[in-house]
């Protein structure tokens, strides 16, 4: 087992290695998912099998982290991407806006805003978000499905640059900073039949 | 390390599932075995409304852990919301026992008893197992509650009382591997059985 217990720095600045990695073919990437890079230490497994530690401690990933560098092995991380339905909404009222709105934080779902469309992160049976979505739509509305870049979700305060996206859960921490990190769930109070 | 440690520097392992399906009597059975690795380790209770389960720890845990690193968060709501929605007062409380002990080696989470829906928020437990009982129906595994599919791990405790309330728990497992990608351990907590497996998944996993 590999424990990486700091970023070496980004494949960006890491050309030259990057180079000489990807011409022995001892260059690879890493999946990390949503859950991973919100939590402070988790474990993955590379490409051969070897296992990886990650110990992140303050720092937040960010795709092209170099977690692993030696004469075997250059590691670097990618984000896995979060399946999104995308809804888009010919026109809405202030009213029917705050509706759905109030709606979907009952759901705990989380959102993104891209333009005029509402992304929000498949959580739970499709169908079901579906369903419960068109009750709160207009009939000129349409839902698709895309995957997308997680980082669409992340607070922007964290990261100037990103559209505004906003999670189900706020998460204060040391820091008094908002974070989105909520792992959401279509939940309904009561047991679960 | 530069800046005083914070929750994000302790791992942390949350202990969540239903009412009753032994959550409390597993982190008693965990926390000696985890003791004798020779860590330290803090306990968080999380109760709607009073400090029963915290209470109850500090009393089983007498000796064995500070009394201060025991401590009860009455979430005032459904107990979801301290461990999802908004768990800023669990974090708060890992950092005040990382103000008094910094080398603190492990945090466990107890979560309010709770539905099937019930998952942790990824910013406070670095790794979460979900209880369930026998005596809940062995359907349980079957019905995909989110708290079951996703937990890092699935403990099925009570496994005495499967002959008693007619649970088949070849069909539990059977369930469990169908609808999860994670392992599932099958424990008795009154015998301790199945206790060093979930041990070592949690030592596996995240204590590294």
């Amino acid at each position: 087992m590999i424990v990486a217990r700091e970023v070496l720095g980004s494949v960006e600045e890491l050309v030259e290695t990057r180079a000489i990695h990807e011409k022995q073919g001892t260059f690879e990437t890493v999946s990390v998912s949503e859950r991973e890079r919100n939590r402070s230490r988790f474990k993955t497994e590379l490409g051969d099998g070897t296992e990886l530690g990650v110990v992140l401690g303050d720092r937040e990933l960010s795709p092209g982290d170099v977690l692993v560098e030696s004469d075997e092995r250059m590691v670097a991380v990618e984000f896995e991407r979060r399946e999104v339905l995308v809804v888009s909404v010919p026109e809405m009222s202030w009213k029917e806006a705050l509706e759905l709105g109030h709606h979907m934080g009952n759901q705990h779902w989380e959102l993104a805003i891209r333009g005029d469309e509402l992304l929000i992160p498949v959580v739970s049976e499709r169908r079901l978000m579906e369903r419960t979505l068109r009750e709160e739509l207009s009939d000129g509305a349409t839902i698709g499905i895309e995957s997308v870049d997680p980082e669409l979700f992340d607070d922007p305060e964290d990261d100037p640059g990103h559209p505004h996206g906003h999670g189900s859960d706020h998460a204060h921490g040391s820091d008094g900073s908002d974070h989105d990190r909520s792992h959401s769930h279509d939940d309904v109070h009561g047991g679960h039949g | 390390m530069s800046s005083p440690p914070t929750h994000r520097d302790v791992p942390t392992v949350g202990i969540g599932g239903p009412v009753g399906s032994g959550k409390t009597a597993l982190i008693k059975r965990l926390v000696p075995k985890l003791k004798d690795s020779g860590l330290e380790i803090g306990v968080i209770a999380n109760d709607i409304l009073t400090q029963e389960d915290a209470k109850q720890f500090k009393r089983s845990f007498a000796g064995e852990i500070p009394d201060d690193l025991v401590v009860g968060v009455e979430t005032g709501a459904c107990p979801h919301t301290g461990i999802r929605e908004d768990p800023s007062m669990n974090l708060a409380a890992i950092d005040s026992f990382l103000e008094e002990y910094p080398d603190l080696d492990l945090v466990l989470l107890e979560s309010g008893g709770d539905n099937l829906a019930a998952t942790f928020n990824p910013e406070l437990a670095d790794y979460y197992a979900f209880v369930i009982s026998t005596a809940e129906g062995d359907d349980i595994p079957r019905k995909r509650g989110p708290g079951v599919v996703e937990a890092d791990l699935l403990v099925i405790n009570k496994t005495d009382l499967a002959e008693h309330v007619g649970a088949d728990l070849d069909v539990m497992r059977t369930d469990a591997a169908d609808v999860r990608e994670g392992p599932s351990i099958f424990t008795n907590c009154k015998t301790g059985d199945g206790i060093d497996d979930v041990v070592a998944d949690i030592s596996d996993r995240v204590l590294f």
